[in-house]
């Protein structure tokens, strides 16, 4: 009989045979990467906006309150993008003149609003509520990045439900003391050359990255803050608490 | 000068004589024999000194690593709800 | 020849020898001519429904499986039936395959292919349904505990995720060990085969089987192993599917009778379907020599025997609703005998209680349409027995104002339509692309049956009936 195959077809074979057990494993990882890359989750991409609006200009240089803008996201579930007479408030004075500002003084001679790009959004079978977590002492870069220095806004954090668990679970890893979330971007301005001198070193971590892995001393006071508050811990978890 | 011979041939029409012939083989000191049959004929592996301790010993192998695996898969969160 | 007479067949009729048992069971891939009009008529019967099955598949995919039946307060309807209905004809093959295999019964060598087959195609009509009753199927990956980004692993205490392991890895192990087994004969087909396409194929799915020696002992080795792995499926499997209901707190689903009469059940359709199967396929196939009215009559047996044990846990579970004195299990009862599925279980009991009870009778196990028609009878049987169990306790729960009645709608029908089109489809499909007996086993059974250091040219007619059947063990010391 003649051979059908050349002996090295039996390399095919065995490899054929180790990809039937390692494909799957392999699939698995290339969806893991894929799922989580920036990619996929829009981390750190910029959106296409009207105005180039600069967080970093207004917030660390001039040092305007987060909440002069964004004026419900103490007591409401958004946080609130401004309206265009917010920004009117100083360029009807200022920059009056800058070609960039173009369509702001447009938007507020035709009275339409601006049509600004969100970038941080969750699904909308998920709830979410900004005041509960700025009222127990959540800086807004914890979950939105050093929101202070991005010349464009961009998503800081990919919102999987794992990170929002990841919180809900252990609060006392996040919690702290609510007059804080403001006036640490006021402490930062103080601080020499972006160095935050003065800062505590967690405040220092959340203003650079938003990324701080407490201290035991830390999460003494963190669980301090969750009885205070009066978290239940065994609740926060739970599925309706989001999906509702 | 003769040929070398590189390896000789040959058929049986019984599976018996297959198996008779086997033994005699490696009784005579031949190693690099192979018996070829359509179906199992039980004793001819044996008699030319095969044994598949490796198969059985990668198999217990795998199994114990894959009953471990699964177990792995079941979640560390051991909360009473 | 009397009833009996048949009854005492050899496991191989016929003066056979290894050449024409070899070429008779691959002259059924390699002569396409072999396959005549009842072959034709099946298949595109089958192709049709199949067909018929797409359709319904989409228009679930795009409305939702709203579309079924199923909706408050019998959330479960026929998908679930079908499911159990179908993951139980599977088990007939496992049970030969393994549990026969390890038992030295010799009578498995002619039925186990196919029945294996069998089994892998009624697994892939059984996945359908919980695959589509999660309404996204393409999210179905979720079932799975792999480290995601919704940190959610599946409920460990969930039957239905028990389900998910023990189908998952009954469709694995199945398909590997019916593969395995399929490899000398693929090496068979590859050397007989004269069109180089053809070769080609069987060849690379042969992967170089050479039959040597050392081969053939690796071989078996791994077959038995296989074997062994497969034979706790056997049991394990359809018990997880009944704790689907019994884990729940239903009355009449919260029984711990359930796993071993699933079981049962489960043995008891699968012979049914082999046989329907098996009776007309060895007649179109002239497979007479091979399947014989002793292997019919065995298979009859076996039915019988789980159609018993099926029978008495129908009487317990009626027993012990009454010996519970629990009001909600004698209600339920109650309703399954008189209520307005009535006829569901007086059908089931007629089906699956007394009809088999002719299989007593060596007249009927020999008379082959008698046969057909008693394995249709526990088709239809094993299907009604989960109707009864499924909706009847969904829709009679603790509270009167959350009763209600069970209608199918025509996709529930199609679906279950579709997926016997599927079955046979695949089932008449295999047929021809590969060999339906295992030929290198019935060479080596006819090899066994001749005993060895006899003569050339054995004619398994020659034995004494009685060693045909047990000599299984006798190859085996050396
Ligand atoms: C508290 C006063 C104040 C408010 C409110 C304010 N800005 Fe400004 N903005 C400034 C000042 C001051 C500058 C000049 C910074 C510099 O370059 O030194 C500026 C600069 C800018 C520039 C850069 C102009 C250029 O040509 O470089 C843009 C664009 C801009 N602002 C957009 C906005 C928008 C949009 C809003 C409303 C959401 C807004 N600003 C609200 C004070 C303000
Ligand atoms: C001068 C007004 C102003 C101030 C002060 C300001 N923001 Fe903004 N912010 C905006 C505007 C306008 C946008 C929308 C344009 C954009 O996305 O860049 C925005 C967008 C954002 C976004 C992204 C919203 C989205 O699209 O998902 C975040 C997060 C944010 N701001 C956080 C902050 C934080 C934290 C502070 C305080 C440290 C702050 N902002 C202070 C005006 C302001
Ligand atoms: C616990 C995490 C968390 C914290 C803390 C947080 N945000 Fe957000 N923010 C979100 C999420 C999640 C969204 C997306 C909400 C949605 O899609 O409805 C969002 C959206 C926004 C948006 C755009 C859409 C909207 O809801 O108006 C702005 C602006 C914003 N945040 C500003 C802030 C500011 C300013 C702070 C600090 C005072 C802050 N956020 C604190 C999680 C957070
Ligand atoms: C850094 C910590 C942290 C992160 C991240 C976080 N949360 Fe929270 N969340 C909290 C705390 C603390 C509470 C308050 C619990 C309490 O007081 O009982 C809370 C409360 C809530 C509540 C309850 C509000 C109510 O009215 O009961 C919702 C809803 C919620 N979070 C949604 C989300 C979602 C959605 C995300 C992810 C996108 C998220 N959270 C991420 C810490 C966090
Ligand atoms: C702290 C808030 C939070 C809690 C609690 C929560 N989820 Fe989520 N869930 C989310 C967020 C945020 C997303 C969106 C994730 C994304 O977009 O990648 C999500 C997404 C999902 C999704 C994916 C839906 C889809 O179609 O992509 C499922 C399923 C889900 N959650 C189930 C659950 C279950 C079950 C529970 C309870 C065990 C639960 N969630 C508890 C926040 C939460």
């Amino acid at each position: 009989m003649a051979q059908i195959f050349h002996p090295r077809a039996n390399i095919l074979a065995k490899f054929s045979l180790i990809l039937l057990a390692t494909g799957p494993l392999l699939l698995l990882l290339i969806g893991t990467g894929v799922s989580r890359a920036s990619y996929n989750t829009k981390v750190g991409m910029v959106a296409d906006q009207p105005v180039p609006f600069s967080h970093e200009h207004h917030v660390s240089e001039l040092g305007i309150d987060c909440r002069y803008c964004h004026s419900n996201v103490e007591n409401s579930a958004h946080a609130t993008v401004p309206p265009t007479e917010t920004c009117m408030s100083c360029h009807s004075q200022i920059w009056t003149n800058s070609p960039l500002l173009e369509p702001v003084r447009q938007s507020y001679k035709t009275n339409t609003p601006i049509k600004w790009a969100q970038v941080n959004k969750v699904p909308e079978f998920v709830y979410f509520n900004h005041s509960i977590h700025i009222k127990r002492g959540l800086n807004c870069n914890i979950c939105h990045g050093s929101v202070q220095q991005m010349q464009l806004a961009s998503k800081g954090k990919a919102f999987f439900m794992v990170w929002c668990l990841n919180c809900h679970r252990n609060p006392e890893k996040f919690v702290n003391d609510p007059d804080k979330v403001f006036s640490i971007y006021e402490k930062g301005l103080k601080g020499t050359d972006h160095e935050y001198a003065d800062l505590l070193p967690e405040e220092r971590d959340i203003l650079n990255s938003g990324e701080h892995t407490r201290t035991p001393e830390e999460l003494a006071k963190g669980e301090a803050w969750v009885k205070k508050f009066g978290i239940k811990k065994k609740q926060l978890a739970d599925c309706w608490i989001c999906h509702r | 000068m003769s040929q070398p011979i590189y390896a000789i041939v040959a058929e049986f029409g019984d599976p018996d004589d297959l198996l008779v012939a086997a033994e005699k083989v490696y009784a005579e000191g031949y190693r690099k024999v192979e018996a070829y049959s359509p179906f199992p004929v039980h004793g001819v592996a044996e008699a030319l000194g095969n044994d598949c301790s490796k198969t059985r010993w990668t198999c217990f192998l795998s199994g114990v690593a894959g009953g471990l695996g699964g177990y792995q898969l079941a979640p560390d969160d051991t909360r009473s709800v | 020849m009397s009833a009996r007479e048949k009854l005492n067949d050899d496991l191989i009729l016929g003066k056979h020898t290894f050449r024409t048992i070899n070429d008779k069971v691959n002259n059924v891939v390699l002569n396409q001519n072999s396959h005549t009009i009842p072959w034709a008529v099946c298949f595109m019967v089958g192709f049709m429904l199949l067909q018929l099955m797409g359709l319904v598949i989409l228009w679930l995919l795009y409305r939702g499986i709203g579309i079924w039946g199923v909706n408050n307060p019998s959330m479960w309807g026929w998908d679930i039936i079908n499911f159990v209905w179908w993951i139980g004809i599977g088990h007939a093959g496992t049970l030969i395959s393994a549990i026969l295999l390890l038992l030295k019964q010799s009578w498995r060598n002619s039925i186990n292919r196919f029945a294996e087959a069998m089994t892998l195609f009624a697994v892939a009509c059984a996945g359908l349904f919980p695959l589509l009753h999660t309404g996204r199927p393409y999210m179905a990956y979720w079932m799975f505990p792999y480290p995601n980004v919704l940190a959610m692993t599946p409920n460990f205490r969930s039957p239905l995720l028990w389900d998910v392991f023990a189908i998952s890895t009954y469709a694995t192990v199945s398909a590997v060990f019916w593969f395995l087994g399929l490899i000398p004969d693929l090496a068979s087909l590859r050397d007989k085969s004269k069109n180089p396409i053809f070769k080609g194929i069987f060849g690379a799915l042969a992967m170089g089987w050479r039959g040597a020696a050392s081969h053939w002992q690796r071989y078996e080795s791994a077959y038995i192993m296989l074997a062994g792995l497969s034979t706790p499926l056997v049991l394990s499997v359809h018990s997880i599917v009944s704790f689907d209901f019994a884990v729940a707190n239903l009355p009449g689903w919260h029984v711990t009778l359930f796993p071993p009469y699933f079981v049962a059940g489960a043995v008891y359709a699968g012979f049914a379907m082999v046989l329907t199967l098996a009776i007309p396929v060895r007649a179109w196939y002239n497979m007479k020599d091979f399947i014989t009215m002793r292997h019919i009559d065995w298979m009859a047996k076996v039915m019988l025997a789980t159609g018993l044990i099926v029978f008495y846990g129908y009487l317990c579970e009626g027993f012990f609703s009454w010996y519970s004195g629990n009001v909600f299990e004698i209600d339920m009862m109650r309703f399954r005998m008189f209520g307005p599925y009535g006829w569901a279980y007086w059908m089931l009991i007629l089906c699956n209680g007394i009809v088999p009870q002719f299989l007593w009778f060596p007249k009927i196990r020999t008379n082959l349409v008698a046969l057909f028609i008693i394995c249709q009878f526990v088709s239809l049987g094993m299907w009604l027995e989960r109707f009864v169990i499924i909706t009847v306790s969904l829709t009679r729960d603790f509270l009167p104002s959350s009763w209600g009645y069970f209608t199918p709608t025509i996709y529930d029908i199609g679906m279950f339509v579709g997926t016997v089109g599927q079955f046979t489809f695949l089932m008449f499909g295999f047929l021809r692309v590969l060999p339906m007996i295992n030929n290198f086993e019935m060479k080596e059974l006819l090899y066994r049956m001749t005993g060895r250091g006899h003569h050339h040219g054995h004619t398994a007619h020659a034995l004494e009936p009685d060693l045909a059947g047990h000599t299984a063990g006798d190859g085996e010391e050396h």
